[in-house]
């Protein structure tokens, strides 16, 4: 993990203005892994959940997605309480979400680069349910321009790019909705490093445009390095927040371990 | 192995293309060769009259694409086509509906059996193919238990137009099945509800995080399915003029051959309406073709199943090489 450069290189977070509230949960739940939750994203925040496998972040991300509804607790999104029952209606509420696994959840590998990248904004390329192929084709170009997606056409099926490519390619269906809050589940897992950094890049310039993005990580120097603020998730809770001065990787990692942690930094 | 899988469909395009190619040529020939050893088989009025029996098997087979093409699959599609052929009968003649009031019901009662297995497929989450074995012997059951083993027969004669009459010398059914291949290709290539299929058999769970109407896209398949079925009894009971329980027994053998035949995988993600077509117009064209020859029932469905399982072979060597 630790290659000797200085974390501030390889991570280009910029300093983006924080607005207004865009997520805000009130002690949300949903068995068996998320309980009793209170998030609050804003507008330009990059915020960074930390935590072990299984700590639950990836459910609490789910679960704000809609592909397991709460259960009870409240959601709002720009300060109005939303009932979210299926990733449709987080979609229209404005929520995007970029899975932890490209291959089975991001990604349909055996379909094109051009009908992946329409396939979250099927809806608002249709006409009475006709695809407008046309404005799937735009689409498709603009996104594969703008985050560099090097295929050797829109034909091409997505299974067969790299791992950073796919990963751009999650990426930019997502974005073709042109979300409010963006979830990042595991970003840059298993791609080369100069894909993570352009990724890094895009986040920086999303925060920059005022969508609010929580992260979740399992690379350590890439929370540190990524938010502004960062939350640590044990057993289903939130257990400990610290801004991005007091986030260090002794202090987050002690939180992700709990007691047990404790009792070994201690000993 | 990912990566096998991957460069194995990454061909997908142009293998099906291709095996809608060899399966189109295979059909010229067959209709050639069997036109060779008998003048009876390629002449207008037996064509003709082969599509009038293809409608009934090639309206069930377009839902069928649609239902496998999601990973699914529909095995009670004979049995809907027995019940509702038995519905009809039943309702008029023994509720006193009006003749079509009672083609209303039937095909409401063929939506509702198809909606039926859409709803324990997605929402009790039992496969497809337990499911559909399940209403197989209850659709089949039910359709016994109202007839009481009696015939319904002595429609009105407008009745028969559909099953016997035809429009400018073309038979009635045949333009109809012609309307519903416009209708099922259209939506299957043109329209989000036909990539919502395709994505659910490619990639469920991708499909599910693409905030895609998974469920409800497969409960219109399953739906339509049912209803097509009822639309093909209407059919065959008009043909053949009467109504018994038995009707359509094997007949999704036939829908299921003809879509697997046409280059649809049976593990779903890939196939066209066009290549289920040929595959229906190439089973039709072989039984009537070794019939004529005077080739035997048994034989013919012999023969049946040693091409499918040749156009398998043909199709998966062919990906293989591509690998």
């Amino acid at each position: 993990m630790m290659v000797g450069r200085r974390i501030d290189n390889m991570f280009p977070k910029t300093e983006a203005p924080i607005g207004e509230p865009v997520l805000e949960t009130r002690d949300l739940v949903r068995r068996p892994l998320t309980k009793s939750i209170s998030v609050t994203v804003r507008a330009g925040e990059i915020v960074g959940l930390a935590g072990l496998v299984g700590s639950g972040r990836s459910e609490l991300a789910q679960t704000l997605f809609g592909v397991w509804p709460a259960e009870s607790g409240e959601i709002r999104l720009m300060g109005e309480a939303v009932t979210i029952r299926s990733p449709a209606d987080a979609r229209a509420r404005g929520i995007a979400y970029v899975p932890e696994d490209r291959g089975s959840q991001g990604l349909v590998r055996p379909m094109s680069v051009l009908h992946n990248l329409s396939l979250a904004a099927l809806t608002s390329l249709s006409h009475s349910g006709f695809i407008d192929r046309g404005a799937e084709l735009r689409l498709a170009e603009q996104a594969v321009g703008r985050f560099g997606v090097k295929t050797r056409s829109l034909d091409e099926l997505a299974g067969r790019l790299s791992g950073g490519n796919q990963q751009k390619i999650v990426l930019g269906k997502w974005l073709a909705n042109q979300p409010k809050l963006l979830i990042l589940d595991e970003p840059t897992r298993g791609i080369d490093v100069g894909a993570k950094a352009e990724i890094h890049r895009f986040m920086g310039e999303l925060a920059r445009a005022g969508v609010a993005i929580l992260m979740i990580s399992s690379e350590l120097p890439e929370v540190l390095g990524m938010s502004d603020r960062v939350l640590v998730m044990r057993e289903g809770r939130v257990v400990a927040e610290f801004d991005r001065a007091a986030a260090t990787s002794q202090a987050v990692g002690a939180a992700m371990m709990g007691d047990l942690g404790a009792t070994e930094q201690a000993a | 192995m990912t990566a096998v899988a991957s460069s194995n469909r990454a061909s997908r395009a142009r293998i099906f293309l291709r095996h809608e190619t060899i399966l189109a040529a295979m059909l010229v020939v067959a209709l050639f060769g069997l036109g060779l050893f008998n003048d009876r088989f390629l002449t207008i009025d037996n064509l003709l009259n082969q599509g009038r029996l293809m409608t009934e098997i090639g309206l069930i087979a377009l839902p069928m694409t649609f239902v496998i093409v999601t990973g699914g699959i529909d095995v009670s599609v004979g049995a809907i086509v027995g019940l509702c052929a038995i519905v009809l009968g039943y309702s008029w003649k023994n509720l006193g509906f009006p003749l079509p009031l009672a083609i209303v019901f039937t095909l409401v009662v063929g939506a509702a059996a198809g909606l039926a297995n859409g709803l324990v497929i997605t929402r009790i989450k039992v496969p497809p193919i337990i499911t559909t074995i399940a209403t197989l012997t209850l659709f089949r059951g039910l359709a016994e238990g109202i007839s009481q083993a009696h015939s319904v027969r002595g429609y009105p004669d407008w009745f028969y137009f559909l099953g016997q009459g035809d429009v400018f010398g073309v038979p009635t059914q045949l333009l109809v099945l012609f309307l519903a291949i416009i209708v099922f290709g259209v939506a299957l290539d043109r329209t989000t509800f036909g990539r919502t299929l395709y994505a659910i058999g490619s990639n469920e769970t991708a499909a599910r995080f693409s905030a895609l109407p998974v469920e409800r896209v497969k409960l219109a398949a399953y739906t339509l399915s049912g209803l097509m079925a009822s639309l093909s009894a209407l059919v065959l009971v008009s043909r053949v003029t009467t109504t018994r329980s038995d009707m359509g027994m094997g007949y999704e053998l036939d829908a299921i051959a003809a879509v697997v035949l046409g280059g649809t995988s049976i593990f779903g993600g890939s196939g066209t309406i066009w290549g289920t077509v040929i595959g229906a117009v190439m089973i039709q064209l072989l039984k009537n073709g070794l019939a004529l020859t005077g080739v035997k029932g048994d034989a013919t469905i012999m023969v049946i199943g040693v091409v499918l399982i040749a156009s398998v072979l043909i199709a998966s060597s062919l990906q293989r090489r591509r690998v």
